[in-house]
């Protein structure tokens, strides 16, 4: 398996979420899904398609990885896949992290945009 | 278990149904996953109780799962027979470009039934499409041979050669009968 983490950039938007999702510890898909709802406000909801669509590439190239099945105590007695982030997941993860916040810097100066503290355009 | 009203159980036979749009590799990993997932949105969407909510639902569901059930489908013809249907569609144009330029319509058969038959016994879960594609294609090599200004031997009739499915469906048909009857003999063999 490629160990090399700039192999797999740029990740799709659905990607990176899901690895950022699962960087806070196993989830399953629901709650991948919920988490990432509330991390961005609701802008990226992700329907079955488009998640399991995104979770079948990141099990293949090896990025995260299937835990287990059990019940999710919050939401019914529906036995529930986990998965949670490998090595080389959050090393992707930290990769794009870093790409992305190079892209915006350039963005930044090349628009002329005055940074803030959070880094956001005023 | 969570309680369905009659609306939910239509709603998730539905999406079963539209599950059917991706490759049959990826329904069986990840099938049960994604319906469960529906009903968790389903039933999130249903607690608004408004018909704005509902609509935006369904067309997120049904935007979303045409979109990656076609690149699913890409995907899944990189890796697997890709060329199986494109060769299917070139055989059925050439016993279609036969059949438009033969006296008789034996020799049609004689090239028709054993590609058919071959067809059936060979993929016996796409008999249907196999028999569809080489029936259908009679009369589209027809048009073609109208449009090209082929003049034919003998009158032709494109309409007429629609009849072609019927033995293009026996034919295949017949080869995937073949095949169940010769599998289910060896393995009473290996049984007995």
């Amino acid at each position: 398996m490629n160990n090399d983490p700039t192999k797999f950039l740029p990740l799709t938007t659905a990607e990176f979420q899901i690895l950022l999702s699962l960087a806070g510890g196993e989830l399953h898909g629901y709650a991948i899904m919920q988490d990432i709802a509330a991390a961005t406000q609701g802008k990226v909801n992700l329907g079955p398609g488009t998640l399991y669509r995104s979770i079948k590439r990141l099990l293949s190239n090896g990025l995260i990885k299937e835990c287990g099945e059990r019940p999710d105590s919050a939401l019914d007695d529906e036995r529930r896949r986990y998965y949670q982030l490998t090595g080389l997941g959050r090393k992707t993860a930290v990769t794009e992290a870093l790409r992305l916040n190079e892209l915006v810097s350039q963005a930044y100066s090349r628009l002329g945009l005055p940074h803030t503290a959070a880094g956001s355009a005023k | 278990m969570t309680k369905f009203t009659s609306s939910s159980s239509f709603a998730v036979k539905l999406y079963q149904c539209l599950l059917r749009v991706y490759p049959s590799a990826f329904r069986q990993s990840y099938g049960m996953l994604m319906r469960q997932h529906f009903i968790d949105c389903y039933q999130l969407a249903r607690q608004e109780s408004s018909f704005t909510a509902m609509y935006r639902f369904w067309v997120r569901i049904l935007a979303a799962t045409f979109k990656t059930a076609f690149l699913e489908r890409i995907d899944d013809m990189r890796t697997t027979r890709w060329w199986f249907w494109p060769l299917i569609v070139f055989l059925g144009l050439g016993i279609g470009y036969i059949d438009y330029t033969a006296v008789e319509v034996q020799a049609t058969l004689l090239v028709l039934l054993p590609i058919a038959f071959c067809l059936g016994l060979a993929a016996p879960h796409q008999t249907w499409r196999c028999a569809l594609i080489l029936g259908l294609a009679i009369p589209v090599a027809h048009i073609i041979g109208h449009m090209l200004n082929i003049r034919p031997p003998y009158h032709d009739y494109v309409i007429a050669s629609l009849l072609a499915l019927i033995p293009s469906f026996l034919a295949a048909y017949t080869g995937t009968g073949l095949r169940w009857l010769v599998g289910k003999g060896l393995r009473n063999l290996v049984g007995s």
